[in-house]
């Protein structure tokens, strides 16, 4: 380089190794070069699979195209997947509903009044530590096996979560905005609707994105230990019958299910909050 | 006939485990109508206090502040405020927290509109009334911040260090437009500073205040002509014999007091 003090003879040079041909791997990939990056590792992890699945040569391991071959089959040729994802969801969806209706007004509430905060600060904290697969087996003896305790599983599952990130934003509201608001003449209501709610909306919406994947995770542990109705129900026919590959596709598009909702709440999210 | 007038005020405070702090101590204060004056003084001398009670954000612990002829209860329709950290609604646009003050007080949409518009012509903002807060300058977020005060037409303008939070060039910008704009009304304005340049350019009267206890030390007229133009005022010698005589003052209670 036109300037630089070369090193003395001999001395290593101070600077890392010349970057590799395609991806300098040091700095931020474009977009085309993150896609490629994506699209060869899903490649590798699909090769390694199925390289893996014909070495083990295991009824009870599907090759990466008996996979994909039985995901196909179960939603587009016998649709097994749909009527059942549809019962495994009703009480997400129930449940989800409920919860964002308890815990949000409950989380503004801990952010205005103190009072409130102090009395539901140890119901928070053991909400948040207890693991709640234990309380399945209770809920069920007190509740039957219906609906209900499944709806009841999944707000215990989501509704702490909801709660604390819905507190956390309204605390961060910036209180000279309640002040400038009071100043203006604003009444107790018109700060909660024009300063406090508006204020804490990024934070619900955080609390909602990890309420769903808290109560989707619900939704699946209620299929899987309380009462296989749906995708349970699937998931124990095809493991009964030796059928990996649907077993397999199952359980991936349960997962996709997942991904998908997750990037939905993300998008809403986005499209809401564009003053950050 | 005052306009605001302060008696007898005392305020403390306590915060948790320490002892009570004297934010302000036996303060007394008359401020004529359409008068500017500045309330100057270190940190801890009890001028934001002082301002807050008389926008009625803080109810002194003794004493009575009465304004426009009623005593204040807490915050009223005859005082508008100026933050120093802007508190603007970052959701809403220009033009949504310019109208803020209007729509609390029940102002129809069009006219609310229509006068924010004013407004925000009149603070130099015009054709950002769709901008977002975060889309703008420090300064140009505290015009805002201005244009909603005085869009609510109120008697009196309450400003808490409003040019704090920005860069020396800005600083000396604003104070030029809010002496113009001043110019063109002239309604009560109490201005919380502790540049002392600031507090006499701006002001009709000086407020010094000292603080442990927080205090008035001196009220000083300030005579100089207006419109007034800082570069030339700056360089006057009468300008820099009161910045003195300020600067004495202040040093002067600041030994008393470690005394």
């Amino acid at each position: 380089m036109a300037g630089s003090i070369s090193p003395a003879a001999g001395a290593e040079p101070a600077i890392s190794p010349r970057p590799i041909a395609i991806l300098d791997l040091r700095r931020d990939l474009t977009a085309p070069q993150a896609l490629f990056v994506r699209i060869l590792a899903f490649v590798v992890f699909a090769l390694a699979w199925q390289w893996a699945a014909e070495a083990a040569d295991s009824i009870l391991i599907p090759t990466f195209t008996e996979t994909m071959a039985a995901i196909y089959e179960t939603a587009f040729v016998t649709g097994e997947i749909w009527p059942a994802l549809w019962v495994s969801n009703l009480p997400l969806i129930i449940g989800f509903a409920i919860s964002v209706l308890i815990s949000v007004p409950l989380g503004l509430a801990m952010a205005r009044w103190k009072a409130i905060d102090a009395t539901m600060s140890p119901v928070i904290a053991l909400a948040l530590a207890l693991p709640i697969a234990p309380l399945i087996p209770v809920v069920l003896v007190a509740l039957g096996m219906g609906m209900t305790p499944k709806v009841v599983i999944i707000v215990l599952f989501s509704w702490v979560f909801i709660a604390t990130n819905v507190r956390a934003g309204a605390r961060r509201v910036d209180k000279s905005l309640v002040e400038m608001a009071q100043s203006y003449g604003a009444s107790e209501r018109q700060v909660w609707f024009r300063i406090l709610i508006p204020g804490a909306i990024p934070a619900v919406f955080a609390g909602l994105r990890i309420g769903l994947g808290r109560a989707f995770a619900g939704m699946v542990i209620v299929e899987l230990i309380m009462l296989p109705v749906g995708i349970g129900a699937l998931l124990l026919d095809y493991r009964g019958d030796f059928k990996a590959g649907l077993l397999y596709a199952t359980t991936i598009l349960v997962m996709v299910e997942a991904v998908i909702l997750a990037l939905v709440m993300q998008a809403l999210e986005r499209r809401l909050i564009q003053w950050k | 006939m005052s306009i605001i007038s302060v008696s007898n005020v005392t305020h403390q405070y306590a915060v948790e485990g320490r002892e009570k702090t004297l934010a302000l101590s036996d303060v007394n204060l008359e401020i004529g109508k359409n008068e500017f004056v500045t309330l100057l003084g270190p940190s801890g001398c009890g001028k934001t206090t002082l301002m807050r009670a008389i926008g009625g954000l803080v109810t002194p612990t003794e004493g009575t502040i009465t304004v426009n002829g009623k005593p204040v209860r807490g915050p009223n329709q005859d005082c508008a405020i100026v933050f120093q950290s802007f508190a603007l609604m970052p959701w809403a646009s220009v033009l949504q927290n310019v109208t803020f003050g209007l729509e609390m007080r029940g102002v129809g949409k069009a006219e609310r509109e229509e006068k924010a518009r004013a407004a925000i012509a009149q603070v130099g903002l015009k054709g950002f009334e769709n901008k977002l807060p975060k889309e703008l300058s420090g300064g140009m977020q505290q015009r805002v911040g201005l244009a909603r005060a005085l869009v609510v037409s109120t008697p009196i303008l309450l400003m808490d260090e409003p040019f704090g939070a920005l860069d020396q060039q800005t600083r000396r910008y604003m104070q030029e437009e809010l002496l113009r704009i001043w110019q063109q009304d002239q309604r009560t304005v109490v201005f919380v500073t502790h540049d002392m340049e600031e507090a006499i350019l701006l002001a009709d009267k000086v407020v010094l205040m000292s603080a442990r206890p927080g205090r008035i030390e001196e009220v000083i007229d300030v005579t100089f002509e207006r419109p007034r133009d800082p570069e030339a005022v700056e360089r006057l010698p009468e300008f820099v014999e009161l910045k003195e005589h300020l600067w004495r003052r202040l040093r002067q209670a600041h030994e008393l007091n470690a005394a």
